[in-house]
């Protein structure tokens, strides 16, 4: 059988809505992935215990604006400390370019800006994985 | 993923080490029915048995969750280790699913002692992972105490957790009280403890009453201590209910009961490792064979009837005749 791609989709931060990173969720079920939603408010270190403990493939990080930058690198920082960097990290939100080349450099595979079309980051999920 | 002999060996001595990775990573195995699963199993095996198996039933928005976190905070006051594996429904048309109980456990989840996993049930009707069982085992194998189940819930279907658990909590809410059909369509013979959450809503104790009396009417294991009102979103009545759990526990331990219904557990195991490995695939061999080309040739010429293809199949399977043949 073949394994079923597995994403968890977290809002890091202490404010905000969820409303994109529950759309994201709902455009990854569509497309036959098993999404794991955990809500808004988690610390980067909750988001790696549980993307670890889900074994997912893919973290999903939903940002409002360019304040959660340190946020999505702490993810990807935690990852490598606990072995485990081959967990693919994603973002989405409003993120200045040169803001993004910063957290592409640190290990964020892909950002997608708002109104990119949920079918983009499905292809980007599926040909990304291992 | 380490399929290889030496990457399950490892996995194997990460999990009775308690390696959160290695219990993440063994269950994606099981889960998917990767290579080596077979093999994991079988190394786990002797190390599992230890642990109280719970399942918590009952309608979608009871509770379950919620519930769910607050007791594994007491447990984890007593220096108890949790597993918990949440089940949530996959889509009929794409197969995807969205996990979301990890929402109401969020108090826990970053806890020390306590894994969580959430698990679609990817075509299964009974509420369950098709794979809760080697889940619950890997659990097991890495020291849980308790192992805590959440069903899907919704109405009849999910009975199967009766398949896996020793102990069944079945969540209601007041309103349920109004729909009596709800109750009486079985699912009362499956319960072990009965709780009525949101219990600050209007007609609990109405719905305490009822379930009480239903339990006199189903059920002569029962007694009506085993029904408990809790609040779970405000931490009320979440002593009680641990009570009414170490004491049905206690009660099965020592009168015999639990042994029996272990035995019953391993039973259904057995039986679901046979029936997939052995009777499925003698199906799909037998399906794929040119005999029963064959046979479907001249079934559509109309050549040869039903029954008749049977007989001629069986002719050459040696278990198939023996059926035939009743015996
Ligand atoms: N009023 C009230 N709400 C509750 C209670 N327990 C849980 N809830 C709420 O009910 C909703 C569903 O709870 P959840 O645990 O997700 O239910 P589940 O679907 O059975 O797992 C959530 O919004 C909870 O906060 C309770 O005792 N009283
Ligand atoms: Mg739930």
């Amino acid at each position: 059988m073949e394994k079923k791609i597995k994403v968890l989709v977290a809002k890091p931060g202490l404010d905000g809505h969820d409303r994109g990173a529950k759309v994201v969720a709902r455009a990854l079920r569509d497309a036959g992935m098993e999404v794991v939603y955990t809500g808004l408010r988690q610390t980067p270190e909750q988001i790696v215990v549980a993307a670890i403990q889900e074994d997912v493939d893919v973290i999903g990080l939903s940002a409002l604006s360019g304040a959660h930058l340190h946020l999505f690198s702490e993810v990807v920082k935690l990852l490598k400390e606990e072995n485990a960097d081959d967990i693919i990290v994603i973002g989405g939100g409003i993120i200045p370019e040169a803001d993004q080349l910063v957290l592409k450099e640190k290990g964020v595979a892909e950002l997608f800006t708002p109104g990119t079309p949920t079918g983009e980051i499905v292809e980007f999920i599926k040909t990304n994985i291992k | 993923m380490p399929t290889d002999k030496l990457g399950i060996d490892k996995l194997v001595s990460g999990i009775l080490a308690s390696n959160k990775r290695a219990v993440a990573k063994a269950i994606t195995i099981l889960e998917n029915d990767l290579p080596g699963a077979a093999v994991l199993l079988d190394q786990v095996f002797t190390k599992t048995g230890n642990a109280q198996l719970i399942g918590v039933t009952g309608p979608p928005g009871a509770g379950k969750s919620t519930l769910i976190e607050k007791i594994t905070n007491h447990w984890l006051q007593e220096g108890k280790k949790i597993g918990i594996i949440a089940v949530d429904p996959s889509s009929p048309f794409t197969g995807g699913a969205i996990l979301g109980d990890r929402i109401r456990m969020k108090t826990i989840s970053s806890k020390k002692n306590v894994f969580i996993r959430s698990m679609a049930t990817r075509g299964a009707l009974g509420g369950l992972s098709p794979h809760i069982r080697e889940a619950m085992q890997i659990l097991d194998a890495a020291g849980m105490d308790k192992i805590i189940v959440e069903t899907v819930g919704v109405g009849q279907s999910e009975i199967d957790i009766v398949k896996v658990a020793d102990t069944v909590i079945l969540v209601t809410v007041p309103e349920a009280g109004d729909d009596i059909q709800v109750i009486k369509s079985g699912i009362m013979e499956i319960g072990d403890v009965f709780v009525v959450n949101k219990a600050d809503r209007p007609g609990a104790n109405k719905m305490e009453i009822l379930l009480k009396s239903m339990i006199h009417s189903n059920n002569e294991n029962l007694t009506d201590k085993n029904v408990v009102k809790t609040v779970a979103s405000e931490s009320q009545g979440i002593d009680e209910l641990i009570e009414v759990l170490d004491n049905h526990y206690h009660e099965f331990q020592v009168t015999g009961k639990l042994l029996k219904r272990k035995k019953a557990l391993l039973e259904l195991m057995l039986f679901d490792i046979i029936k997939n490995h052995f009777a499925n695939k003698t199906l799909v061999k037998i399906k794929e064979s040119d005999q029963f080309k064959n046979l479907l040739n001249k079934l559509a010429k109309r050549e040869i009837e039903p029954y008749s293809a049977l007989t001629e199949l069986a002719e050459e399977n040696q278990i198939l005749a023996a059926i035939l043949e009743g015996k």
